[in-house]
């Protein structure tokens, strides 16, 4: 982390600043202000945060004037979007204009927005482990510049954006998950016994293992299941493995 | 729309051409080497690693060229962040590795970029581009080789999972375990039984029971339970 603060520093304020925003209000002045800087007036980010069951969730900040909002940010325009469709699947940033939507056959979505400022853009997508998305466009009304040296430095400097924007929007968009926020206190021996439960061993082997009486060995994971709010011992080892109290 | 280089390793068809390509741009760049690892996490809980670089043989046969992994502290800041390093003698001085840095540096490594990305299902990329003059000290500079390694370090991660880890990289295909099995290990991680899984799931409960069977089967576990740890630590769930 040492080296990391040292050498970023080395780098333009923005992309520090995006780093370390802690909070909503933080993060959203250090985005728009970058993409100021590339010459962009609208721009936003979302959190996708997918859910094996259920629907995923989806978290924002943007700029986006308020009329636009009311008139796209509903469930269907994700699926009739074709930028937001290449993001969904792709992690290759995508340069789009008017012809992105002529090709999609989406040209009166393209009409639509345009109206709102969304004449072009460029949208790219980071995949992250653990089912996260972040989703990041830049839009404006001038045309993008001609030469492929002008777009290739606007789409680079977003991507180095998106890499400095990752941890900190988790942090500061995400809300904090309310078994993950207060710590569990265990006692030496209810870890132990999880441990050795992770392992696969039942409670006779850890009566063996730890020379404690087996009636002592359940009771051990049972306290440790109602700290947790688990249903069973199984969920207990689990839930201490998400939180890092065992590994 | 985007410059030849980000477009052609997307065209590479194997490692030789992925090699070409990934030696071209850091050329462009300015950097004379260039190394590419990219790491595919197993099912039974070890890793695979495929370095694709142009490292001179005498570098790579070296003992400290061995250790670089566990020690080199640009490998341990690309373990953990997706932000690039730059980096130059001063990092191997901090982590008390002059000596490591002066052998790496008569090969051409004595100043660079590197970066990671950290993707779901297990994988993992590195890329760094290494050269014997210092960085630019100017920030803008700086910063513009920053962010053309980082856009092109998205292309060839896309390029380099195609040719290397085929099995791996695509969607849905998560280590062939299917939607509902994911979907019955993850019930399973919120403490659900097989019964109360089948009521949620609205399938029969010796379906539920397969459904695990099958997964602890393909993570090579041998329980339900041992089988979600798996998943977890793969990130196949969470």
């Amino acid at each position: 982390m040492g080296a990391l603060t040292a050498r970023t520093h080395l780098l333009e304020a923005d992309y520090l600043s995006i780093y370390e925003a802690r909070s909503r209000c933080e993060f959203k002045a250090a985005l728009v202000r970058s993409a100021r800087k590339l010459e962009f007036s609208i721009v936003s980010t979302t959190v996708f945060f997918d859910h094996l069951h259920g629907p995923h969730e989806s978290i924002g900040v943007s700029n986006t004037p308020t009329d636009y909002r009311e008139a796209f940010e509903s469930t269907s325009n994700g699926r009739i979007d074709p930028v937001m469709q290449h993001c969904k699947t792709s992690g290759l940033p995508i340069v789009w204009d008017r012809s992105t939507y002529v090709h999609a056959g989406r040209v009166a979505k393209w009409e639509h927005q345009a109206q709102f400022g969304y004449h072009c853009g460029i949208a790219l997508a980071s995949h992250l482990p653990r089912g996260r998305h972040l989703l990041i466009g830049v839009n404006r009304d001038q045309p993008l510049p001609r030469n492929s040296t002008g777009i290739t430095r606007m789409t680079a400097s977003l991507q180095l954006f998106i890499a400095h924007a990752e941890e900190a929007a988790a942090r500061v968009l995400l809300p904090k998950r309310p078994d993950e926020s207060n710590a569990v206190a265990l006692t030496p021996r209810e870890l132990e016994c999880l441990r050795w439960t992770m392992e696969g061993k039942t409670a006779w082997e850890l009566g063996q293992i730890l020379s404690i009486a087996e009636n002592t060995v359940v009771r051990h994971p049972y306290s440790a299941t109602r700290k947790f709010d688990a249903v069973n011992k199984h969920q207990a080892v689990l839930k201490a493995l998400r939180l890092g109290i065992i590994e | 729309m985007l410059q030849g280089h980000h477009l052609s390793v997307l065209a590479a068809r194997n490692r030789d051409e992925f090699q070409q390509e990934v030696v071209g741009f850091a050329r462009h760049l300015g950097f004379d080497r260039i190394g590419t690892m990219t790491v595919v996490e197993q099912a039974n809980g070890s890793s695979e690693f495929i370095n694709i670089d142009n490292a001179p043989e005498a570098y790579r046969k070296s003992s400290e060229f061995q250790v670089q992994g566990q020690q080199d502290p640009v490998m341990q800041h690309c373990k953990k962040q997706s932000l690039p390093i730059l980096w130059g003698p001063s990092v191997y001085a901090d982590a008390s590795m002059t000596e490591k840095w002066e052998h790496q540096s008569s090969f051409g490594y004595g100043h660079g970029i590197a970066l990671a990305m950290h993707l779901p299902r297990g994988l993992h990329f590195m890329l760094g581009v290494n050269r014997d003059q210092a960085l630019p000290a100017d920030p803008q500079e700086l910063q513009r080789l920053a962010a053309e390694l980082q856009l092109y370090a998205v292309y060839a991660q896309d390029a380099a999972l195609r040719i290397i880890a085929p099995r791996a990289s695509g969607t849905g295909e998560t280590l062939a375990l299917t939607r509902r099995e994911l979907e019955c290990l993850r019930w399973t991680m919120d403490g659900k039984t097989a019964w109360e899984l089948a009521r949620i799931l609205d399938i029969a409960e010796h379906t539920a029971v397969r459904h695990l069977y099958n997964a602890s089967r393909k993570l090579g576990c041998t329980g339900k339970h041992q089988a979600v740890m798996r998943a977890l630590r793969l990130g196949l769930i969470w």
